[in-house]
C-alpha cells in the first residue's frame, strides 16, 4: 500500500510544473551561492583554500548566497502542497474509497518525505557537479581561520565526502519537515497559496524575532545553512537532531489532526 | 434481509447543528435499483455521502454487507463502492487515463487494460492526452462514471449521473446500469429528472425535511390492455391509476395504464377479479 502510495506521489509530482521549477530554483539558487563566492582574479587567495567544498559550505552558509532563506518555499512546492490539492479537487474521496483514512494519511506523509528527501538529493548533486567543474577538486589541505566551517571541523578536514553527505542530509531532512509543515496545515487551510506560503512566512517571521532578540543561538535560518561558521559552535548531531524532531513531529501532528477531522465526519471535502 | 447489501439503520445526522438526516431506515438488496428524490438541500446528497463514509451518523448505523462503516476505515469493508457524488473530482493536470491508472493502483483490482476497457466504454478515448482540466462537462461525468464502474464494486451510489451527458451518455448509463444489476449489483440513484427514476428504479423514495418517504415499492411498467366493452374501460378507470384510451383495436377498446404488476398474468388476474372482461394485457406498450 504504501509502496503504491509514493509510486503515485512521484507520478503526481513528475506531471505537475511546480517541482521541476523548484528544481531549478534550486540549482540555479546553489550555482548562484557558487558564482558568488567565486574569488575575484586579482584577489588574493591562501593556497588551497580556493576548492569544491570549500565553495559547497559557503553556497549554504554564506550571506550572500540565496538558496537558505527560501529553502521553505521550494520545499512545499515539489510535494507539500499535495493534500491541500486532493482536498481542493475532491480527488481524496475517491482514494479513501479505495483505502482507511490512516493508511491515506500515512502514506501520504510517507511519500511527501521520500520525495522531497529525493529531491533535494538531486538538486543538491546537480549543485555540486556544477562546483566540480568550476573549482578545483581538491580536499581541504589545512585549517584555514574564517574559511574553513566551524561546524563538524573534523569531519570535514579528514573525509570531507562525508562532511558533504551530512550537510546534504541536514538540508533534506530541513525539506522534509518544511513539506510536512504544509501537510499539516492543509488539514485546516483549504487555500493553496497560503498553505505554499505559510511554512516560508513563518520562516522569516521567527528569524526577524531571533534578529531582534539580538541573535540566539536558535534561529532558522541558522538551523537552515548558516550554521557552518557561525560563533555558537553548533555539536555535529544537533542540526540533524533538531531537523529530524521537526519532520517527526509534523508527522504525528498532522496524523493526528487528519484523524479527529475524519472521525469528526470526514468534513475534509472542499 | 438476507442479500441486503447495504443498510441504513435509523441514521441521523447534523451538520453544522442542523438537523440534516433524521432516523432514516433503508436496506439496498442485490440487483435492486433505488431511487432517491427530494428538493434541493433536502438531504439527497448528504445521505449518499453517508454510504460512502464521507460523514459519519451522529445517531444510527450505516452497514455496508453487514459491517458497520467506522471513522476512517471505508477501505476495510467487505465489498467495494463504487461513487459518483456531485461533480467528478479528478486531478486537473493529469490526464483521464492518468487519474484512473493512479486511483486503480491503491486495490490493484484493475489492470490498465481494464481502465482502457472502462473508458471505451463510457464513450471516452483511453489515449487522449489532454489533461482532465481541458475536459468538457459531458467528458468529466463519463471519467466519474468509469472510476466508479472500473473495479466492478458490488455497490454503486450515483448523484445526478447523467448530468451534462447527451442522449448517447444517457444510453450508455442505462446499459451499464442494467448489466451491473444483473450481475447482482445493487445502485442507489439520485436524480431530478423523473423519467430516469422512472426508468432506472425498483424502489423510489423522496427525503423530505431529512426524513425518508417511500413513494413506490416496485418498477412502474407501462401496459396495453385490450377490454370487452367501453363498460370495462369505465371500471378500469375507477380502479386503475394513469389510464388513458388509445383508440381501438380489432374492434374492442384499448387503454395505456401504468403499475408495479411484475408479469402479464398478475395484471390479467387483478383485473378479472374486479369482473373486467379482457381480450388482450401486453407489458411496456408504446
Amino acid at each position: 500500500m504504501y509502496g503504491s502510495m509514493i509510486r503515485m506521489e512521484l507520478v503526481r509530482t513528475l506531471s505537475r510544473w511546480q517541482p521541476w521549477v523548484a528544481l531549478l530554483l534550486w540549482v540555479g539558487l546553489l550555482i548562484q551561492g557558487y558564482e558568488v563566492f567565486y574569488p575575484e582574479p586579482q584577489m588574493y587567495v591562501e593556497p588551497g583554500s580556493f576548492n569544491v567544498f570549500v565553495a559547497f559550505t559557503k553556497t549554504h552558509g554564506y550571506d550572500l548566497a540565496f538558496l537558505t532563506p527560501v529553502i521553505p518555499l521550494l520545499a512545499v512546492m515539489v510535494a507539500g502542497d499535495s493534500l491541500a490539492w486532493d482536498v481542493r479537487t475532491g480527488f481524496q474521496h475517491s482514494m479513501l474509497l479505495r483505502m482507511n483514512g490512516k493508511e491515506y494519511i500515512l502514506g501520504k506523509l510517507i511519500a511527501i518525505s521520500c520525495i522531497t528527501f529525493l529531491f533535494v538529493w538531486i538538486g543538491e548533486l546537480l549543485g555540486f557537479l556544477y562546483a566540480m567543474i568550476r573549482y578545483p577538486v581538491i580536499f581541504p589541505p589545512y585549517i584555514i581561520e574564517g574559511i574553513t566551517p566551524d561546524y563538524a571541523q573534523g569531519l570535514f578536514m579528514d573525509y570531507p565526502i562525508l562532511f558533504l553527505l551530512l550537510i546534504i542530509f541536514n538540508t533534506a531532512m530541513a525539506a522534509v519537515a518544511f513539506a510536512l509543515i504544509a501537510v499539516a496545515l492543509s488539514t485546516k487551510i483549504k487555500n493553496l497559496y497560503a498553505i505554499l506560503a505559510l511554512p516560508w512566512l513563518g520562516f522569516t517571521s521567527l528569524e526577524f524575532i531571533t534578529q531582534i532578540l539580538g541573535g540566539t543561538r536558535i534561529s532558522p535560518l541558522k538551523y537552515t545553512g548558516y550554521y557552518f561558521l557561525a560563533v555558537f559552535q553548533y555539536k555535529v548531531w544537533e542540526i540533524p537532531l533538531f531537523w529530524v524532531s521537526l519532520a517527526a513531529l509534523a508527522f504525528l501532528l498532522t496524523y493526528v489532526l487528519f484523524n479527529t477531522q475524519l472521525k469528526r465526519g470526514g468534513q475534509l471535502v472542499k | 434481509m438476507s442479500n441486503e447489501l447495504l443498510l441504513f439503520d435509523k441514521v441521523s445526522k447534523k451538520l453544522g447543528g442542523k438537523p440534516i438526516i433524521q432516523e432514516a431506515t433503508l436496506s439496498v438488496a442485490k440487483g435492486e435499483v433505488v431511487g432517491i428524490v427530494g428538493a434541493n438541500g433536502s438531504g439527497k446528497t448528504t445521505l449518499l455521502r453517508l454510504a460512502t463514509g464521507m460523514f459519519y451518523p451522529d445517531q444510527g448505523e450505516v452497514r455496508v454487507a453487514g459491517k458497520v462503516v467506522r471513522p476512517g476505515l471505508l477501505g476495510n469493508l467487505p465489498v467495494m463502492i463504487g461513487a459518483l457524488i456531485e461533480s467528478p473530482s479528478f486531478l486537473p493536470y493529469l490526464s483521464g487515463l492518468k487519474n484512473l491508472l493512479l486511483l486503480a493502483s491503491i486495490r490493484n483490482q484493475v489492470d490498465e487494460e481494464g481502465v482502457r476497457e472502462t473508458m471505451i466504454q463510457v464513450g471516452l478515448d483511453p489515449d487522449l492526452r489532454r489533461p482532465v482540466r481541458a475536459y468538457s462537462l459531458g467528458m468529466r461525468q463519463r471519467l466519474g462514471i468509469a472510476q466508479a464502474i472500473m473495479e466492478d464494486p458490488q455497490i454503486y451510489i450515483f448523484d445526478e449521473p447523467t448530468n451534462a451527458l447527451d442522449t448517447k451518455g444517457v444510453e450508455m448509463f442505462a446499459e451499464i446500469l442494467a448489466e451491473r444489476v444483473q450481475r447482482e449489483a445493487c445502485v442507489v440513484l439520485v436524480s431530478h429528472d423523473q423519467g430516469e427514476i422512472d426508468r432506472f428504479c425498483d424502489r423510489v423514495y423522496r427525503v423530505e425535511e431529512g426524513r425518508l418517504f417511500s413513494l413506490r415499492e416496485g418498477r412502474v411498467k407501462s401496459w396495453r390492455v385490450v377490454m370487452k366493452s367501453l363498460e370495462d374501460v369505465e371500471k378500469a378507470a375507477l380502479l386503475l391509476k394513469n389510464v388513458q384510451m388509445i383508440g381501438r383495436q380489432k374492434g374492442y377498446p384499448a387503454v395505456i395504464c401504468q403499475g408495479e404488476w411484475e408479469t402479464e398474468a398478475e395484471l390479467h388476474h387483478y383485473l378479472s377479479q374486479a369482473g373486467i372482461q379482457l381480450v388482450e394485457v401486453q407489458v411496456n406498450a408504446s
